[in-house]
């Protein structure tokens, strides 16, 4: 008897707390609002899925974790860069480790008119690079791959990504920080066959990280 | 449409260019005749006035700091403010020394009114030089009402008249001479003047003074000469101060930029690059030449431009003098906004130059590239980086065999794969280049090895080398 009541108090409480919902009096962190047009699909249906927006969000600076080049760091952005290039902006590649191959890009239909490649001197100067280009407002997306990982730089960063509302991937060339970092998103990719990556969501705004899941290249290709 | 002219009088032209700081008084000698010509508000309250000689004056003021003045400095001044005044007007002509008319009647209806066209060149008008304003139907009328500060925002003809009319005759900028005989026949005003009949007018005082008379009126039109701006920029600052630092040179760059904005603007032209000339007390002259990636023709660009190029450089000493100067013009390129992009589709808007301008004013042009796409058949000559100065071939249609995203700038020797490692037994093999004497003869083949996947190729000589990795 006494289990009944509590059961049906419950009950009531969600009715109460859906109804105002309903009427918009209440905010949750995972459904953020997104702009028209401010989400891409990131060609991976898994990854959507785990993408608190349900693709990559513009303004929202996010970090790949790999293992050494080739672990499938670049295919998975590498369908949204595509959709980008389009677009009359900019790509900035600053200080990609190794010469980004332009025919492989081509091929998954990246227009390479609107990439623009940066090999700064110093960790402050790429730093300076990918800030500038954020905040230029002239970028769709700034890549990054940062020699030096630093809390109050990636905040600069994710605050100036998320004022023009560019995508901006990092790839982070040092540990994991597991004390967290500014960053909206932190992925890590590992891969586990010519075809196939594992890739985990260390973490993302509006829910949990998630657990590993894999995705399929071939996916995007087709 | 009625004329209407407007008259931009620059009072102390000269002085107000030397950036004196104002605790500081300073007179302008004339060096023939050894008399002041300009002084600032400092000197004039010790007593200095112009025309003064230089002893008086001295004695006046004995902190009296007294400078060379020089009339072709001070006509350049001029014709950098008819670069300036530009903007408000599309017909200027100079009234050396320290003024010039602009003629506003085709204009009013573009600025929204007289009032509207005064208050805008009020605002935009540096504040290092006073300005004082005047507008009427006849030139030397607006001349005389700006010089004598009696400018009004308006066309009233009744109060126009009234003003001129009551124009005293030390006002009318007359010869001394001329002034002191008329006014033995008793004239005090404008007014009295114009009572008096033409003719005998003509025969006792000549007929330059009949024919100032009439246009003052307006009855008589001013001949004008259109002044047309040269197509080379070059526009000199005084230091009265030594600079010091390089920030300290962006704050008199600024009005500099401003009116060469002016002439872009008006000529529809833009520019790859800017020269700075920096004079020294001892050293020779430095020179700096700030080149651009694109060309660039706004003017918080160009500022934000040169703040990036001046934290490279470094003064080798003080600074007493900025020139700048441009001597070659590029035709505009199209605006490009962002909002057309969504209009007009992504293919018709241009990428916006000037972030590419931003970087290469912080970074050194060998540090921008491009990636470039050829149909060599070797994988090193396929794609490579491209300078940002060098044009590009089109990007090729989507097509070809899986390549790598990586691809390193030299092969790597490698240890012979483990056979289960290889993705595939079957190899690519790329055996060409005979045509420039750097044939390559190579099976590629894909190896994933500790979570990354390799493309690897074994030469000729059964070597091994990791030429990419799948990104």
């Amino acid at each position: 008897m006494q289990s009944d009541s509590s059961m049906q108090t419950t009950s009531h409480t969600n009715t109460a707390l859906s109804q105002v919902q309903d009427q918009g009096q209440v905010w949750q962190a995972c459904r953020q609002p997104s702009l028209p047009g401010s989400v891409i699909s990131s060609g991976f249906s898994e990854l959507d899925q785990q993408l608190p927006a349900g693709g990559w969000q513009a303004g929202q600076l996010c970090e790949i974790y790999h293992q050494g080049l080739g672990s499938g760091e670049i295919s998975l952005v590498l369908p949204a860069l595509a959709e980008l290039s389009q677009q009359p902006r900019w790509i900035l590649w600053i200080a990609p480790p190794a010469l980004p191959y332009a025919p492989a890009l081509t091929l998954a239909g990246v227009n390479l008119k609107h990439i623009l490649v940066v090999h700064p001197k110093s960790y402050q100067e790429a730093v300076w690079c990918m800030e500038e280009g954020l905040r230029s407002g002239h970028c769709s997306a700034v890549l990054g791959w940062l020699a030096e990982w630093h809390k109050p730089h990636i905040r600069r960063l994710q605050v100036a990504a998320n004022d023009s509302r560019s995508h901006c991937w990092l790839w982070p060339q040092t540990g994991f920080d597991a004390s967290g970092s500014p960053a909206a998103l932190r992925l890590g990719v590992q891969r586990l066959s010519a075809s196939q990556l594992q890739v985990q969501c260390f973490k993302r705004r509006g829910s949990w990280p998630g657990n590993p899941f894999n995705i399929d290249l071939t996916q995007s290709a087709s | 449409m009625k004329q209407l002219w407007l008259y931009l009088y620059y009072p102390d032209l000269y002085l107000h260019g030397l950036n004196i700081p104002p605790y500081r008084a300073v007179a302008l000698i004339q060096s023939a005749t050894q008399l002041v010509v300009q002084c600032n508000a400092k000197a004039r309250q010790a007593g200095v006035k112009p025309e003064m000689s230089v002893a008086t004056a001295a004695s006046l003021c004995p902190s009296l700091h007294c400078l060379p003045f020089d009339p072709v400095q001070q006509q350049q001044l001029l014709e950098q403010k008819a670069l300036w005044a530009y903007r408000f007007a599309a017909q200027i002509c100079l009234d050396p020394p320290q003024g010039m008319w602009l003629e506003v009647g085709s204009m009013l209806q573009l600025f929204g009114g007289l009032e509207m066209l005064w208050r805008q060149i009020q605002q935009a008008a540096p504040p290092q030089w006073p300005l004082q304003l005047a507008v009427a139907p006849a030139a030397q009328a607006a001349r005389l009402l700006a010089i004598n500060q009696l400018g009004q925002p308006s066309t009233d003809t009744d109060g126009l008249r009234q003003r001129l009319h009551n124009l005293s005759l030390a006002q009318l900028q007359l010869e001394p001479a001329l002034q002191l005989k008329l006014q033995r026949i008793g004239a005090k005003r404008l007014a009295d003047l114009i009572k008096l009949p033409l003719t005998g007018l003509a025969s006792r005082y000549g007929m330059a003074l009949v024919d100032y008379l009439e246009r003052i009126q307006g009855h008589r039109r001013q001949p004008m000469q259109w002044f047309e701006p040269p197509l080379q920029f070059q526009q000199e600052t005084l230091f009265i101060e030594e600079v010091e630092h390089r920030n300290g040179l962006l704050f008199p760059l600024r009005p500099m930029l401003a009116s060469l904005c002016g002439l872009l603007q008006q000529r529809q032209l833009a520019t790859r690059s800017l020269t700075l000339q920096l004079r020294h007390r001892e050293l020779p002259d430095t020179e700096w030449q700030l080149g651009f990636a694109r060309h660039e023709h706004r003017e918080q660009e160009l500022l934000a431009l040169l703040r990036y190029r001046l934290g490279q450089f470094s003064l080798p000493a003080p600074v007493t003098a900025l020139r700048l100067s441009v001597d070659q013009f590029q035709p505009r390129q199209p605006d490009c906004q962002n909002d057309w992009s969504s209009i007009l589709g992504s293919q018709q808007v241009p990428t916006d130059h000037s972030l590419l301008n931003r970087l290469q004013a912080r970074l050194q042009h060998q540090q921008l590239f491009y990636l470039d796409v050829c149909g060599d058949p070797r994988p090193e000559l396929a794609g490579s980086l491209l300078s940002i100065h060098q044009n590009r071939s089109p990007t090729p249609a989507r097509r070809g065999l899986q390549r790598p995203l990586w691809l390193l700038h030299t092969p790597v020797p490698c240890q012979q794969p483990a056979r289960d490692s290889l993705i595939s037994l079957q190899p690519e093999r790329i055996c060409s280049g005979w045509w420039d004497n750097q044939p390559i003869r190579r099976d590629y083949y894909l190896s994933q090895q500790q979570g990354q996947l390799l493309w690897l190729f074994r030469d000729a000589s059964q070597h091994w080398f990791i030429h990419g990795l799948f990104g």
